[in-house]
């Protein structure tokens, strides 16, 4: 070993305040550039805490003024808007419902189609979520359970029809014409995968139950 | 002191900054390593939130109504929804995050219509169909609760995993030029106790801020079943974080101290 690294006394207590001064700076940018890291997690993190998942659990549909159903026709969500939650028995999916699936929307939950319809307006309503996240458990859906969305302006229940695996160009599998009232949510296959796929999962309901918010709720 | 000993003691000095930083991150990376991403923490988190009580409720409850409904007694459901077989249904839910999917052989209700014939002689139709009646209540039930939010963390494994090998890697490096551009022992020493103290330190601030000053109570709302879960599982995570900061940090002394004590 070099001759430097020969133990040697320690020098006076002068060099202790010295240390601390240091320590603390460090500490503060440490905390700063780490701090900047856990905050910028936790802000991904946040929107999927705010349901479990679990049976039972409160669904909290977004606060607003109640409305019915012609009301919606002359306020629909804005692209971008949380109007509702999205919840499937027998699995945790439990999310919030965006109007809109752009990548900012299907970050924080279940992002529906634009052009196709809301609930309660009697056509198909197309749901996507990613299949690392919020639409992970989509893979325990089984036949003849029930997908509710609630909105400020109802609750619908869909009872699962069926599922099917496609490739994401294979447009045979959803209409987006159809009536009745029908929903079909969709992920990226197989599941858990962080990066886009070649394959879809689609899961098909269709409604079988509307409850209007009564008018004087709040 | 010479302009080439100045140049070496700054540059040493902004290693050090640079390993500080790394420890942090390392110890942010062991501490959700040890909690959020950890199966075990949540299997825990759910144990002491009494989640699985509350499930073995909901699916009694379930089931015990379609038995009812069919007419039937709900003793032999009574006796296969057990908190063992609740436990294991949630957590085999919950495995296929960490693990992916595989064949769910956890519900309880296998051969129990031919339990309800053979004992209570009920017909094979009421009783196959109270069955299946289970199974949908057992598979409701059972379903593992936060997964949004852990699947979230999991599709980060790998960030997390290569950024605690790198973190590691740059700290031991900085640890070496703190001794190829000291003096004396008393240099390097110095140089990793302010690394130490600093890390200590952050961690213990950020393990603080995130407990008392991030409002994570609040994420879920109070009602839900899984909440005294959540604060379980995420509450372990800020004292962790401190816990880890402050292990590292006696690790990289007790290290330089056996080094320096080497060379005596």
């Amino acid at each position: 070993m070099n001759d430097k690294f020969v133990y040697k006394a320690a020098p006076a207590q002068k060099s202790k305040g010295k240390n601390l001064l240091f320590s603390l700076v460090f500490c503060v940018l440490a905390v700063m550039i780490v701090g900047g890291v856990v905050l910028a997690a936790g802000r991904l993190l946040r929107p999927a805490a705010g349901a479990s998942g679990a049976p039972g659990a409160a669904n909290n549909a977004p606060a607003g003024v109640t409305q019915s159903e012609a009301q919606l026709q002359q306020t629909l969500p804005q692209p971008g808007d949380a109007y509702g939650t999205l919840r499937i028995s027998g699995t945790s999916v439990d999310c919030t419902l965006y109007y809109g699936d752009a990548d900012e929307q299907l970050n924080a939950g279940a992002g529906t189609y634009m052009p196709t319809c809301l609930p309660g307006q009697g056509g198909t309503i197309l749901i996507a979520g990613h299949t690392a996240t919020y639409f992970r458990d989509l893979e325990s859906v089984q036949e003849g359970a029930d997908i509710e969305i609630s909105t400020n302006y109802g609750v619908f229940h869909y009872t699962v029809t069926g599922m099917q695996t496609a490739l994401a160009s294979d447009t045979s599998a959803y209409d987006l014409t159809a009536t009745p009232e029908n929903v079909i949510l969709y992920t990226c296959y197989p599941f858990g995968q962080t990066e886009p796929t070649e394959w879809r999962y689609f899961v098909y309901g269709s409604l079988v139950q509307q409850q209007e918010a009564a008018a004087n709720e709040q | 002191m010479s302009s080439k000993q100045q140049q070496a003691a700054l540059l040493a000095v902004a290693m050090q900054l640079v390993g500080c930083v790394c420890a942090v991150m390392l110890a942010l990376c062991a501490a959700l390593g040890v909690t959020l991403m950890r199966e075990g923490h949540y299997a825990a988190s759910l144990q002491k939130g009494e989640y699985f009580e509350y499930v073995q409720s909901a699916a009694l409850q379930g089931c015990t109504r379609q038995a009812q409904q069919a007419g039937l007694s709900a003793a032999p459901i009574e006796s296969r929804v057990t908190p063992e077989a609740v436990r294991a249904g949630v957590l085999h839910r919950a495995d296929a995050l960490w693990h992916g999917a595989t064949q769910d052989a956890t519900s309880p209700f296998g051969g129990l219509s031919t339990e309800y014939q053979d004992t209570l002689g009920s017909s094979p139709a009421d009783s196959m169909m109270l069955e299946l009646a289970c199974e949908e209540q057992w598979h409701n039930a059972t379903a593992a609760p936060l997964s949004a939010v852990l699947a979230s963390m999991q599709q980060y494994r790998w960030v997390l995993r290569l950024s605690g090998w790198l973190c590691a890697l740059l700290l031991a490096g900085c640890g070496v030029l703190q001794f190829l551009l000291a003096e004396c022992w008393n240099d390097v020493q110095q140089g990793v106790q302010r690394i130490a103290l600093g890390t200590a330190a952050a961690c213990a601030v950020m393990g603080l801020g995130l407990y008392f000053g991030t409002g994570w109570q609040s994420w879920m709302p109070v009602s839900d079943p899984a909440y005294q879960a959540f604060c379980c599982w995420f509450g372990g995570f800020p004292p962790a974080m401190a816990a880890c900061g402050v292990l590292l940090a006696v690790i990289m002394c007790i290290i330089t101290e056996c080094m320096k004590n080497l060379t005596k």
